[in-house]
């Protein structure tokens, strides 16, 4: 069986900044006190403008996961509008590391979606078998419709949205999972309510879970928060299942582990 | 069994098109939590349009259950003069305070149009409570700069803002003494940081029920402060300073 897997896990805390005792085995630890297995890991300092060295933030996340390759899934972080330099950190990351997901942040890179270096950076992943997930939820670089279009003009690109919205932009969430097969959702910080009308909307097929932990915040009362609100979802057990432990594989097209 | 301490700033009751609540429901929810006493306020269209007809929904369910529901009423700026006769009419009938939503009202914070029922709520000595966090209505700066202009008035900013102003939040608050944060949806080591840097006695607790759980925010405020002083004064005491000033 699949692990039960948070996908969206920050490595360190806001900032880029590390804290000495955030280890794997840790962060690993602290997920299963609530019932989590495992964990897509993406970077933190890497999400701001003002940081240049992409592939040192992208090799940290790596190498954090490295220990528990079966449970800690590093995705990896550039930012478009660096060109050429981005597109050549892609076929590192995919060929050297075998990451399979991106994270951008629109709001804090500081690029629109519908840009050429945002069109340039989505086909190299299309063509690699990269996805790529998304902040959304915030104007105005970051809102699910503007992420959706990516689905359109690259039809095998997967793209996730990375809070489903948040509290404001939750319904484009669902209009865009209803147009496109490639566009999933992340559920990480819509309030109980919209989360629930994702829950309901959105094929579990596209539908994950994601706390948004930072691993060097070592107060564990946002895992509780949000992992406590998904657990009262009204879902269907096979619908849990899927959107816990199967689309996050689905996603990242990793061979799932033979046995847990 | 309730217990007489706590009190949820911010509970929706109505039958709306997205959102429907009926009073026993909520009572019940109420119930099950030992909450007490419950801001209500109206749902979707009754915030949006139909402002008369939620008002007399949630003034009937306090009247009904006076000991249980404080009814907060609301009204579109853009009807204007009619928004100045609906407030003044739901304050008569009991209405203990104003609810604002500038997404579902069509206004920002920064509206002229505004105005008039912000002056009308203080001049009838009523608290304010606006849904916060949605750009580019309701940002935590929007309403600090209102409660400047407005020294006098009471302002209550819903959810903290949540969520992408969080970096600005306690900032806003910390510019004036006339602006309370509500806790409903923001996570808790911000709400923590928030209470930290502005004081406990800006805090008030809400749930947003049905949109939250009130369950899983009561947890919250219990896993945030452990201090039964905090407590008390964030389940209930900065609320009834604000309902029972003078």
């Amino acid at each position: 069986m699949n692990r039960i897997i948070d996908f969206h896990v920050h490595q360190g805390a806001w900032g880029g900044v590390r804290s000495e005792q955030d280890s794997p085995a840790g962060t690993l630890e602290r997920l299963s006190r609530f019932g989590v297995e495992g964990a897509l890991v993406m970077p933190f300092a890497g999400l701001f403008s003002n940081w240049f060295d992409h592939p040192a933030d992208n090799d940290v996340v790596h190498d954090y996961c490295r220990e528990f390759p079966d449970r800690l899934f590093a995705a990896f972080t550039v930012n478009p509008l660096m060109g050429g330099a981005a597109l050549d950190e892609i076929r590192r990351c995919r060929e050297v590391h075998d990451s399979r997901v991106l994270k951008l942040h629109p709001w804090l890179q500081g690029f629109s979606v519908t840009s050429a270096e945002m069109d340039a950076v989505a086909g190299l992943c299309e063509k690699l078998g990269v996805a790529i997930i998304f902040h959304d939820g915030t104007p105005p670089y970051s809102t699910p419709l503007q992420v959706a279009r990516l689905c359109r003009d690259f039809p095998n690109l997967k793209v996730v949205s990375g809070h489903g919205g948040l509290c404001d932009l939750w319904q484009e969430t669902i209009a865009a999972a209803r147009r496109y097969r490639n566009f999933y959702v992340c559920i990480c910080g819509p309030h109980l309510s919209a989360a629930q009308a994702l829950a309901d909307s959105v094929p579990s097929a596209q539908l994950c879970f994601g706390s948004d932990l930072s691993t060097s915040d070592l107060d564990d009362s946002l895992l509780w928060y949000r992992w406590r609100g998904f657990r009262a979802l009204r879902m269907t057990s096979g619908q849990r299942e899927t959107a816990e432990r199967m689309t996050p594989y689905e996603i990242m097209g990793v061979p799932r582990p033979k046995e847990v | 069994m309730t217990s007489p301490a706590t009190i949820d700033a911010h509970c929706h009751l109505g039958f709306g098109l997205t959102c429907s609540r009926s009073a026993d429901d909520l009572l019940k929810e109420m119930d099950v939590n030992s909450v007490s006493r419950a801001v209500v306020v109206p749902v979707d269209r009754f915030l949006a349009v139909d402002n008369s007809e939620g008002n007399d929904q949630i003034l009937a369910a306090a009247r009904s259950h006076p000991d249980r529901f404080i009814p907060f009423t609301t009204a579109n700026p853009w009807f204007c003069d009619r928004a100045r006769a609906e407030l003044t009419r739901t304050f008569g009938a009991g209405s203990a305070g104003v609810k604002f939503h500038p997404g579902f009202q069509g206004f920002t914070l920064s509206d002229e149009v505004f105005l008039p029922l912000v002056e009308l709520a203080i001049e009838h000595g009523k608290p304010m409570f606006f849904h916060a966090g949605t750009p580019i209505s309701s940002m935590p700066y929007q309403l600090t700069e209102l409660a400047m202009r407005y020294p006098e008035g009471i302002f209550i900013m819903g959810h903290m803002a949540y969520s992408d102003f969080w970096y600005e939040v306690s900032a806003s608050a910390a510019c004036v003494d006339n602006l309370y944060l509500e806790t409903s949806h923001h996570v808790p080591g911000f709400v923590r940081a928030v209470a930290q840097r502005v004081g406990v006695d800006k805090i008030l607790f809400g749930s947003d029920s049905p949109y939250g759980s009130m369950e899983v925010e009561l947890e919250k405020i219990g896993a945030v402060f452990p201090s039964e002083s905090d407590r008390t004064r964030i389940l209930s005491a900065n609320l009834l300073r604000i309902l029972e000033r003078p």
